[in-house]
């Protein structure tokens, strides 16, 4: 995927009147962007999360938004599991031990 | 009126704090690009970009990536903090360390994240909480969060005056108490419990069916629930995909889906308090 479709991207974002002739003749503008035939076909298709998927690339398909499980041993007793009534994220009751 | 912001593609020399022994000072402003490409970032956010004498950044795509550094080309991508299979604690803690060796270097830093830097973003405070511990100036602005934009395109029936959010492990993890007659927010519902990223993720369908499991205490297994993630492209919508609480296991949930439970009908005000009100 070339970087003329991130920049094109960005130009529709910022440029109200880019984005206006888009929505009168997008094949002009994907013309003038430079846009190869995949990437055409990928924002005829309308789809978000292709177009997501397309644009990003490397690090940006596993990026969450942060958070994840809390550091160990930060206000969660035993979460890991080692001894003690094992501890798995969520469901089963525990059996009442503590707390 | 905010100050300009450099134009794109300028190399001006980053500026930097001069302490009175003409030493270089770093300081870190930690920013959020809001989730829409450029649109939702606010003008001092854009102002910190640009004025920045380095930009790291973590963003949801390459678009984004591209529009930083029309901003300002002192850009470097944290993404290679991030592999599959490494523990996400790790990632979050080298990302941290990263912009804070920066701002070491007596280089004013802006880390910007995606979304609200505050919220769910747990590298931009830890570098914030290491850099004011070694004395260096760290502050953090706002940004347009994913349940920001949840609330504007869900159009809730009703004004939101009261909801409850958590972060989808946390809410299992620590079995968070709710109230099922005001809405229910819970992020990152395709990471439940994953300590680690890796490609194309989905929702385990197990760890769906606990999740389940605890909401149908407090709902119907028709409860309506919404699987929402908010547009990140001028040309995308917001995806909005309507369930009910029983289907939820079966259903494609990804990292940035984010669930909104709807509230039970809302029970009776308590009368006393509201005569008292009254009266007032």
């Amino acid at each position: 995927m070339s970087d003329n479709l991130s920049e094109l991207l960005v130009d529709l974002a910022s440029n109200a009147d880019l984005m206006a002739a888009f929505q009168a003749d997008p094949e002009r503008v994907f013309d003038e962007a430079g846009l190869s035939g995949e990437e055409r076909a990928v924002m005829r298709s309308r789809d978000p999360r292709l177009l997501a998927n397309t644009v990003g690339a490397g690090h940006t398909l596993m990026l969450g938004h942060g958070g994840g499980k809390p550091a160990p041993g930060k206000g969660g007793k035993k979460k890991s599991g080692r001894k003690k009534s094992g501890r798995k994220s969520g469901g089963k009751k525990k059996g009442g031990k503590k707390r | 009126m905010p100050r300009r912001p450099r134009s794109a593609g300028s190399t001006a020399a980053a500026p930097i704090h001069e302490r009175v022994d003409g030493a270089r000072r770093g300081s870190l402003i930690v920013v959020g690009t809001g989730l829409m490409l450029a649109r939702h970032a606010t003008l001092e956010t854009v102002e910190a970009i640009s004025c920045a004498g380095h930009v790291f950044h973590l963003v949801s795509n390459s678009a984004t990536e591209a529009w930083i550094r029309r901003l300002n080309p002192n850009a470097t991508s944290l993404g290679d903090c991030l592999a599959e299979g490494k523990p996400r604690t790790r990632s979050y803690s080298e990302i941290a360390g990263r912009i804070v060796e920066a701002v070491r270097g007596g280089v004013r830093v802006c880390a910007a994240f995606y979304g609200h830097p505050g919220v769910l973003v747990t590298s931009g405070r830890a570098a914030i909480a290491r850099a004011r511990a070694e004395g260096f100036d760290a502050h953090m602005l706002p940004g347009i969060s994913a349940e920001d934009c949840l609330i504007a395109d869900l159009a809730v029936p009703a004004p939101l005056l009261c909801w409850q959010s958590y972060e989808a492990t946390d809410f299992l993890l620590y079995r968070r108490r709710i109230d099922p007659t005001v809405a229910l927010i819970l992020w990152q519902a395709g990471m439940l419990g994953e300590p680690s990223v890796r490609r194309d993720m989905r929702a385990r369908p197990e760890r769906l069916r606990v999740l389940t499991r605890v909401l149908l205490r407090h709902y119907s297994p028709r409860h309506p629930v919404v699987l929402y993630e908010a547009a990140q492209l001028p040309t995308s919508s917001p995806i909005v995909e309507r369930v009910t609480l029983a289907s939820l296991p079966r259903q494609s949930i990804y990292p940035k889906t984010t669930l909104y439970v709807a509230p039970r009908p809302a029970t009776r005000s308590d009368a006393a308090v509201a005569r008292w009100l009254m009266q007032a």
